[in-house]
């Protein structure tokens, strides 16, 4: 049979309150509360609740900084979509003052073409009234210098030059 | 154990009171178990503001249990929450904080009207019911500190008594052939009952904890 001889023969059974142990106890833990009390577990929960505020200020901060970074990227996107339309602006703007330079410059070159045209006409139809006169008086002289050998005439200068006119005057209105 | 406390929690005071982050291994552990009591059994026991009133108290009982329950798992050194002497006292501090909790929020009449739960009842049967329910919460106020000593008394005795059975084994058979099958069998199941020791200490120390978080609670909002 098993033999336990856990407590010694005169010991207190171990339901026993021994009041020794209990008062020693309470000096014990009660010396130990306010030891920890003082030393410890104030300045714990001064560190804890300390920390607690800095994360806690932390996370705010990180929301504020968080709210302003979405702030600032929203006005970045305004400006970008501003700025896309501006450029579409611009960019109309200056094929419409493009255009219209090309047909001023066009309208411009055809105005000069047009009057060097006429200038060149002029110039023709100058040069051309120039040749017949030329032409009318060679004829007109040979002509009078033929007649006046025929006619054993001498035509004096002024009537040569009366006689030049009258030919010319014709010559041109059949002409 | 006294002194075992002050060396740990009061350098560890000092590094905590800072208010950095903890850094190493030790001071992570102990700050977690400062940190669960705080807010995993006492706030949600005592209410969130009561409850730092109340911290010095509950973390003194949670690591003095804790640190003489592990005491128990040291060779040669007995586990002072196993003698009924040490966990009476701590029970009747407990008892001493919800009292003085109670008169502090209430007054002593209201105190000691706040044991007798409202109740919806005819003058002629409160008469004699009432008088007769106080006297029972007032007697089951005592009762439940009692219970408080022998359950945290009782679970540590009780380890400690299996495994000086379990070794007592090997001296029954010793001398005999039975020993090469009894000792390797009582000694690992030492062993197990040594790991379920070490589960013990932490359980019980968390159990006592929250009963005198619940206890207090209860005092500081009776209804």
């Amino acid at each position: 049979m098993l033999r336990l001889n856990l407590l010694a023969e005169g010991d207190a059974p171990v339901t026993a309150l021994d009041p020794d142990l209990a008062f020693f106890t309470v000096v014990v833990f009660g010396l130990t509360f306010l030891v920890l009390w003082r030393f410890a577990w104030k300045p714990i929960a001064e560190g804890l609740d300390r920390r607690e505020r800095g994360i806690a200020d932390q996370i705010d901060r990180a929301k504020s900084d968080a709210a302003k970074a979405a702030e600032t990227l929203r006005g970045y996107e305004a400006k970008l979509s501003g700025a896309a339309e501006e450029a579409t602006r611009i960019l109309a703007q200056a094929k419409t003052e493009a255009q219209a330079a090309g047909e001023r410059i066009l309208a411009e070159a055809r105005a000069e073409a047009e009057a060097a045209r006429t200038r060149a006409l002029a110039d023709i139809a100058s040069a051309k009234e120039q040749a017949v006169r030329e032409l009318a008086k060679l004829h007109v002289d040979s002509a009078v210098s033929l007649a006046g050998s025929l006619i054993r005439k001498e035509v004096d200068a002024k009537g040569h030059q009366d006689l030049i006119q009258d030919s010319l005057q014709r010559f041109a209105s059949r002409n | 154990m006294a002194f075992a406390l002050i060396a740990v929690f009061v350098p560890l005071a000092r590094k905590i009171r800072t208010g950095e982050r903890p850094k190493g291994r030790w001071w992570n552990l102990i700050e977690t178990l400062i940190l669960y009591v705080r807010d995993q059994v006492a706030r949600p026991s005592i209410g969130h503001h009561d409850a730092d009133h109340f911290m010095p108290y509950l973390w003194t009982a949670f690591f003095f249990i804790l640190f003489c329950n592990l005491c128990g798992l040291i060779p040669f050194l007995g586990s002072p929450t196993g003698a009924l002497g040490v966990t009476a006292v701590l029970a009747a501090s407990t008892l001493l904080v919800v009292i003085g909790t109670g008169v502090k929020k209430l007054g002593p009449v209201g105190f000691l009207k706040s044991q007798v739960p409202h109740m919806e009842l005819p003058l002629i049967m409160a008469i004699p019911i009432v008088p007769l329910i106080f006297l029972i919460e007032l007697v089951g106020l005592f009762i439940k500190h009692f219970v408080l000593s022998i359950r945290l008394f009782a679970n540590m005795f009780a380890g400690h008594l299996v495994l000086a059975v379990l070794l007592a084994f090997i001296g029954e058979t010793w001398g005999s052939s039975l020993v090469y099958a009894v000792a390797p069998a009582s000694i690992g199941a030492c062993v197990a009952v040594n790991l379920l020791e070490l589960f013990v200490a932490f359980l019980q120390a968390y159990i006592f904890t929250f009963l005198s978080a619940l206890f207090i609670g209860a005092a500081a909002h009776p209804h």
